[in-house]
């Protein structure tokens, strides 16, 4: 198990460079002077001299580079166009769409994993075509748009639930209200795809040899279903549920942005339209670097689960 | 005359598929007796495997089933599911071909082998573990307290299959079908787990039913051999008999298909039979085996042959039965 | 002489797609997928000449007007006429949705090829590398190409090609893996072919089902993609019509003509379950498991 997670470790290390590299040359890449796009197109000679020393804009790139990533290593991001720290800005804005992304995927969880299993079990019959045409919709609707048709119904005809808005976890009903419909948005759509794949591997494993001694052995049909064959199958779904990062945070952007809620993924938005570099460059880094983490903890989840890989 | 322990009479599976039906056993008839073993021999595909299967109903549900097995007094196909799974692994348990894939790789042997003793014999998880160790003893497995805790893809193919007949001997069932259980695994390796079979029927009395395409196999060890055709039976008698008298065309290319080396003598050609087994879609309109039969005529190819009793106790299927054989 | 017999002259490249058109025939529903993403095509293709108006018409008498006869299905903010947007904007679409599968494709099978080949410490980097990246959020790789070059139709697409790559990398890694055993390479190899050859020549005809198959399934979630950054700004800038721009002006006014949400996503969610669909049912038709 060391081996295997130290070399995935390493990998996510080498991504993570090249993906800081990406995003230094990127901003220093923009056609121009980059202290005047670091320091927010200002013009102001001593606030660019200030950011020039800063940074040592006059050092060769490796340097550059290098001093950059150590004050990012200390958490100093810059400081955006509103002289705001980015880090600051950063920190306080994650923990809401963490809670996002949290809700919504527990919705996918209850709703994907249970009508996959369905789905497989009762195959060819009527459970089957629902769940798997349900899942096909789910993957052809993009849940954006399912976030509009909700607001319609839900906020502006019904009068149930918040358009938009966001209430802090302290009142946490009405933290609630405000969440109910992002997390149902983004959750249904990576259920869909969650119950294709629970769907496909309860297949595979309720075909399996070891099913069919289960059965031979005398034991209940549920106990073949559920600690057997799905059991098996988590196994192969939890690297699948890695793979639905990427979908998670686009989603959360998005979702951020429909209901107007103040997040992490809204800021993503907010900083290109503002064309704020210093922010675009914490955010982007702080995604690549929250998605290599959160991908390298699902192959710890898989290499603790995989007895082939916790044991070799 | 005592009872037989498992007494099946005309079974038939039929499996109905996308292209037609696929009569994959029809009207199987076979006894066995207490720690009696009975080898069923035929090439992939008569439906060796399938009519044991059948039994306890460990087909898909495609499988239509028909016929009567009975066992310890009840009809066995005619039993209800529930009923169905407390016969299984408890009076009748199965060792597969693949250790590898027949076990699941994500629970302990321990666990795999605790949760029969669970299931049936209501044990609790540390009764339960010391039994799976005495098992595991039973069967021979070096450093079992070790095995207990370890997992299937840490164990050798010849220790999983010793695990697997440990977990089917788990509730000391009266019958235990062996389907294959050797074909899987070293040549050197096969004579332990056969070794061990035997050993199994001396101590604790069990009856086995050994499947296998590999008559060598089944003469070490079997006391009846039963060899089937195309999903028919062609040819029963006592393993020596058998040996010594085979009846059938088959039986005999069978045998001359088994390679003996002689010390001294030059090596002689692997009498083939030729040809291939017939579709089991649609089988031919007399004897399954006409086409490949060196004996075959007009009668073999537009009747079917029944099982007569050709020398005492010694049934064949055949309508021209006798030991000079081919051509 | 006896009569030339042409079904024995038939040779087995063409038996087999006959086979696998009759196959296509008898799925009803991918066939239904066929038909509409061929009509989104052609719609796409030939919008200029298919819609009413010009995508830029405005008709500020006729704002958020109902769908009547003179506009079908009614018209925006601006009083443009939201049919013929509909079918301007299955342009940006479906430009999206191709090219930046080809984008994905052009990048991602040498490099697949390469790594199923080779082997290696080539294909150790390979791999390990697409791993990590295999779900990497095509939106921040947008949003940098936002950043840095401006937004457009063209970066977001580069930014959907990209993201798509990793996968596609790693299928035409496994197909090369497979394929590179069989038993025609030593053969080859043993006549003197060079390696391009038997890549070229061998392996990736034989990819080519799986491409094929895969690039359908790539295509909806570029559609969608671009919708997406369309919406958020990153894409498609207005006025140029996108059905992704177009549910952006529709959230504004969500209270006064929730219709104009509707209809773009309609058409988001056909064009996506078409290709879906007729994904799914190519690869039924190749995969010689299946019956049918």
């Amino acid at each position: 198990m060391g081996g295997f997670l130290l070399r995935k470790a390493g990998a996510a290390l080498v991504v993570l460079v090249i993906a800081s590299i990406v995003v230094f040359v990127g901003v220093r890449a923009i056609p121009g002077d980059p202290a005047i796009a670091l320091g927010a197109e200002s013009r102001d000679p001593a606030l660019l001299a200030q950011i020039r020393h800063k940074y040592l804009l006059d050092r060769p790139l490796p340097v550059q580079y290098g001093h950059w990533v150590w004050l990012a290593l200390h958490g100093d991001l810059g400081v955006d166009q509103r002289e705001l720290s980015v880090a600051h800005t950063i920190v306080t804005r994650i923990p809401i769409s963490l809670e996002i992304a949290i809700l919504s995927i527990l919705v996918a969880v209850l709703v994907g994993i249970p009508a996959g299993v369905i789905a497989a079990v009762r195959r060819g019959k009527p459970e089957d075509y629902v769940v798997t045409t349900g899942a096909l919709i789910g993957l052809s609707v993009p849940h954006f748009w399912l976030g509009l048709l909700l607001i319609i119904w839900f906020a502006v005809d019904l009068h149930w639930l918040p358009a938009s808005g966001y209430v802090s976890i302290h009142h946490p009903i009405a933290n609630l209200e405000h969440m109910v419909m992002p997390a149902i948005v983004l959750g249904t759509g990576i259920s869909a795809v969650l119950m294709r794949q629970m769907r496909s591997s309860m297949l595979t494993s309720l075909g399996a040899d070891y099913v069919r001694t289960a059965r031979a052995k005398g034991l209940s049909e549920a106990s073949v279903i559920w600690r057997h064959a799905f059991r098996n199958s988590l196994i192969t779904v939890t690297t699948l549920l890695g793979l639905q990062l990427g979908i998670l945070i686009s989603g959360v952007v998005v979702t951020e942005t429909i209901f107007g809620i103040a997040g992490f993924g809204a800021l993503t938005i907010e900083s290109v339209n503002q064309r704020d570099y210093t922010l675009i460059q914490g955010v982007v880094l702080v995604t690549a670097t929250a998605y290599v983490v959160v991908n390298l903890l699902v192959d710890v989840v898989y290499s603790l689960l995989n007895p082939r890989i916790r044991v070799s | 005359m005592a009872e037989h322990l498992l007494d099946v009479a005309d079974l038939s599976v039929r499996f109905d598929t996308d292209d037609g039906p696929v009569h994959a056993v029809d009207r199987l008839s076979f006894t066995l007796d207490p720690g009696e073993v009975l080898g069923i021999v035929g090439e992939s595909g008569c439906g060796k495997s399938v009519s044991c299967m059948s039994l306890v109903r460990l087909l898909p549900e495609t499988a239509a089933i028909s016929g009567t097995a009975v066992f310890a007094g009840r009809d066995l196909l005619g039993l209800s599911q529930r009923r169905l799974r407390q016969v299984r692994g408890r009076e009748i348990s199965f060792v597969f071909q693949e250790p590898m894939t027949s076990l699941n790789p994500v629970f302990t042997v321990g666990r795999q082998i605790g949760e029969v003793l669970e299931r049936h014999l209501d044990l609790s998880q540390r009764a339960a573990r010391a039994r799976a160790l005495e098992l595991l003893r039973l069967v021979r497995i070096p450093a079992p307290e070790r095995r207990l805790h370890e997992y299937p893809h840490q164990l050798s193919g010849g220790m999983r299959q010793r695990v697997m007949i440990a977990m089917a001997l788990a509730c000391d069932p009266k019958v235990l079908v062996a389907d294959e259980p050797t074909t899987a695994l070293d040549v050197t390796i096969q004579a332990g787990i056969l070794d061990l079979m035997r050993d199994i029927r001396e101590r604790l009395g069990t009856a086995i039913i050994l499947i296998t395409h590999n008559l060598g196999v089944v003469a070490d060890i079997a006391d009846r051999v039963l060899v089937m055709y195309a999903g028919r039976k062609a040819e029963e008698a006592a393993a020596d008999e058998l040996f010594a008298h085979p009846q059938h065309p088959y039986t005999i290319g069978l045998l001359g298909a088994i390679p003996r080396p002689t010390a001294g003598a030059p090596p002689e050609r692997l009498q083939e039979i030729p040809g291939r087994v017939p579709s089991l879609r649609e089988l031919p309109v007399g004897c399954a085996f006409a086409e490949r039969c060196p004996r075959a005529d007009e009668t073999t190819r537009t009747h079917v042959p029944d099982l007569r009793e050709v020398r005492p106790s010694h049934l064949v299927a055949c309508f021209h039965p006798g030991e000079t054989g081919a051509s | 002489m006896s009569a030339v017999d042409t079904a024995a002259l038939t040779n087995p490249r063409a038996r087999r797609r006959v086979l696998l058109r009759k196959r296509f025939l008898r799925r009803p529903m991918a066939v239904a997928g066929l038909v509409v993403v061929i009509g989104f095509t052609v719609v796409a293709i030939f919008a200029p000449w298919i819609a009413p108006y010009k995508a830029g018409a405005t008709d500020f008498n006729a704002i958020l007007a109902h769908p009547s006869s003179k506009h079908l299905l009614g018209t925006d903010f601006l009083g443009r006429d939201e049919l013929s947007r509909l079918i301007w904007g299955a342009r940006a679409s479906m430009q999206a949705g191709f090219f930046a599968t080809v984008l994905a494709m052009v990048v991602a099978v040498p490099i697949g090829l390469v790594a199923g080949y080779y082997r290696g410490w080539v294909d150790t980097v390979i791999a390990r590398l697409t791993d990590v990246l295999l779900a990497f959020p095509f939106l921040i790789l947008a949003v940098g190409l936002a950043a840095i070059f401006g937004a457009s139709l063209l970066n977001a697409t580069l930014a959907l090609g990209i993201g798509a790559a990793p996968i596609l990398i790693r299928v035409a890694r496994g197909e090369t893996f497979a394929l590179r055993e069989e038993d025609y390479v030593p053969a080859a190899i043993a006549n003197g072919a060079s390696d391009a050859t038997i890549i070229f020549k061998h392996i990736l005809p034989n990819m080519t089902s799986t491409l094929l198959v895969q690039a359908t399934i790539t295509i909806p979630g570029a559609i969608v993609g671009e919708a997406i950054l369309s919406f958020l700004g990153l894409g498609v800038q207005p006025p140029t019509p996108s059905w992704g721009t177009m549910l952006q002006d529709a959230q504004s006014y969500l209270m006064q003509a929730p219709r104009l949400a509707v209809f773009p996503g309609l058409a988001i969610v056909l064009a996506a379950l078409a290709f879906n669909v007729l994904g799914d049912g190519l690869r039924d038709i190749f995969d010689p498991r299946t019956t049918r």
